[in-house]
């Protein structure tokens, strides 16, 4: 598998284009949303072009609903594949989630339940995806506020066996980890040590809202003090990985997130001078 | 829901996921049985949780109709553009898992609205607001090399099809939409309150340019026969199929060269 440098990656977002292209900080490698670029040319695909002469990308999508029963949406497929075929990331990530049914989608990552059926009906589709595509990409875990009645696996369980199963890398979101155990009351550690350490290719972190009943995770605010310290366990785990702070709302200056992916690398370095 | 020991019934995937789906689209605050049974209680958090899901949902597809229609949302207000949304996301609702496939068909919401009726601008400047979006995620256009038009040969002159630009899209319409949409463009000479919503007609063409999209207006013959060459006609076909006296293509081409409205010429197969 292809993988991206183990430092601080910038999520490219629309209102940073600008910052991004004059900043003077030389990128390790940059994160889109893939479905931001699906437009097969014109202004999204020069500026992918001038992100990609200066650094490896990372194609991130959110739209394409692996774990739907219905059927896969083929057209989306195309669009991801003819993206890839053009700019040949150093990675392709999607969502360990559904989001459409009945030809009605939700455009939000809806939480699987953690069955075999789910594994298997996940890890066949991701197949598929990775089939059309001619290359592994990763998947990752997603923040979930409910719970199914019957689950029979644990969520790092279910991950590790969808990943096996499909034979695919994971992206790692250490602040949906977070986000889960504090909402599912279960220990954030033992998460970690049932991650199949060898998969995972990237990690994200995020800024998470406080409720009275627990965590969202919101992707608009800083890092929290106790994702930093699941992130250092994390790269603990699984040695130095490219690591993207992920902020979609409510953005900061672009040296604010700047500054969260210096913090990134300090322990990315301080993890690679002591593997 | 109870199996024969008394545990959860585990329903199939497309079951969960189509009742689910069923909830979140509907308005409905109570989570019907079928839901119910499948969801941990959570405390007394249930129906909160599960609404989690809904807001966000919504929330993510009301801000890609804001994105894809800003012309219609300030001429509505906030207050009516939101309702619609709504209306909107109900029906049809979202197709796609891309967001920026929404909203299509938007300009039939606004038909199909009350408070619209008689404002006949609105559903037209709401279909140039969709085609405008769509130009900008369009393809480039590469399927065809531009001639040299010193090398045009006269016997290839009825097989020359100009190569139009990329997003291109063409719209008529019976109110002066584009106008009413270049009022709300930053920079725009031309003033709202100076448009008379009843003048009309407006022949328009919507296409992509380096740095966004671009609306440029057209008469009517020139819409016809850009409308013929988008269908694929070559110039030959398409000036035959005006059934009108000769236009002033020797003005028009050179013109939307220079604009690029078309890109060059080639030759049709054959």
């Amino acid at each position: 598998m292809t993988r991206l440098p183990p430092r601080a990656g910038i999520g490219v977002r629309a209102a940073h284009y600008q910052d991004v292209l004059s900043s003077t900080v030389e990128p390790a490698w940059y994160e889109v949303h893939s479905e931001n670029f699906f437009a097969a040319g014109g202004p999204a695909w020069r500026l992918l072009d001038r992100l990609a002469e200066r650094a490896p990308l990372s194609l991130h999508g959110v739209g394409l609903a692996l774990g739907s029963a219905d059927p896969l949406d083929r057209e989306h497929l195309e669009r991801l594949a003819r993206l890839v075929e053009h700019f040949q990331p150093a990675q392709v990530s999607e969502h360990l989630c559904w989001g459409h049914a009945a030809g009605w989608h939700s455009n939000e990552l809806l939480p699987m339940p953690y069955t075999e059926e789910a594994v298997e009906h996940l890890a066949r589709r991701i197949r598929a995806v990775q089939e059309r595509l001619g290359r592994r990409i990763l998947v990752e875990n997603v923040a979930c506020y409910l719970r199914y009645s019957h689950d029979t696996l644990s969520e790092w369980d279910f991950v590790r066996a969808v990943c096996e199963r499909a034979d695919c890398g994971l992206l790692l979101d250490v602040a949906n980890i977070h986000v889960n155990a504090r909402n599912h009351g279960f220990d954030a550690r033992d998460f970690l040590v049932g991650v199949p350490a060898g998969r995972v290719a990237e990690i994200h972190l995020a800024g998470h809202q406080v409720q009275d009943w627990g965590l969202i995770d919101t992707h608009d605010g800083p890092v929290a003090a106790a994702v930093w310290e699941l992130y250092a366990a994390a790269l603990a785990h699984c040695g130095p990985v490219a690591t993207l702070v992920e902020w979609d709302h409510a953005l900061p200056e672009f040296g604010v997130l700047l500054a969260e992916g210096a913090r990134a690398d300090a322990l990315l370095a301080r993890t690679g001078a002591g593997a | 829901m109870s199996g024969a020991r008394g545990g959860p019934v585990a329903p199939g995937l497309a079951a969960l996921q189509h009742a689910f789906a069923a909830w979140l689209r509907s308005d409905h605050a109570a989570v019907p049985p079928p839901l119910r049974a499948v969801v941990r209680p959570h405390g007394a958090d249930q129906a909160e949780r599960l609404a989690i899901y809904r807001r966000s949902s919504r929330h993510a597809q009301r801000q890609a109709l804001a994105a894809a229609y800003p012309v219609i949302a300030a001429l509505l207000g906030a207050e009516l553009f939101q309702a619609l949304c709504e209306d909107h996301l109900r029906v049809p609702g979202s197709r796609a898992g891309d967001l920026h496939c929404l909203g299509e068909g938007f300009c039939d919401t606004l038909r199909a609205e009350a408070a619209c009726a008689g404002l006949d601008f609105l559903p037209e400047v709401a279909r140039l607001e969709w085609l405008v979006h769509r130009s900008f995620f369009a393809a480039d256009q590469t399927s065809a090399v531009a001639l040299d038009p010193g090398v045009i040969a006269p016997h290839e002159l009825p097989r020359l099809r100009p190569i139009l630009a990329p997003g291109l899209a063409l719209l008529a319409c019976a109110t002066p939409a584009g106008r009413i949409w270049r009022a709300h463009q930053p920079d725009s000479p031309e003033r709202l309150a100076d448009i008379d919503p009843a003048a009309g007609p407006e022949w328009l063409a919507v296409r992509r340019v380096a740095a966004g999209v671009c609306l440029d207006s057209l008469s009517a013959q020139e819409f016809a026969l850009l409308e013929a060459l988008e269908r694929g006609l070559t110039l030959a076909q398409a000036l035959d199929a005006l059934n009108a006296p000769a236009p002033p293509l020797a003005a028009w081409l050179p013109r939307w060269l220079q604009s690029g409205l078309v890109l060059g010429l080639t030759l049709a197969d054959g």
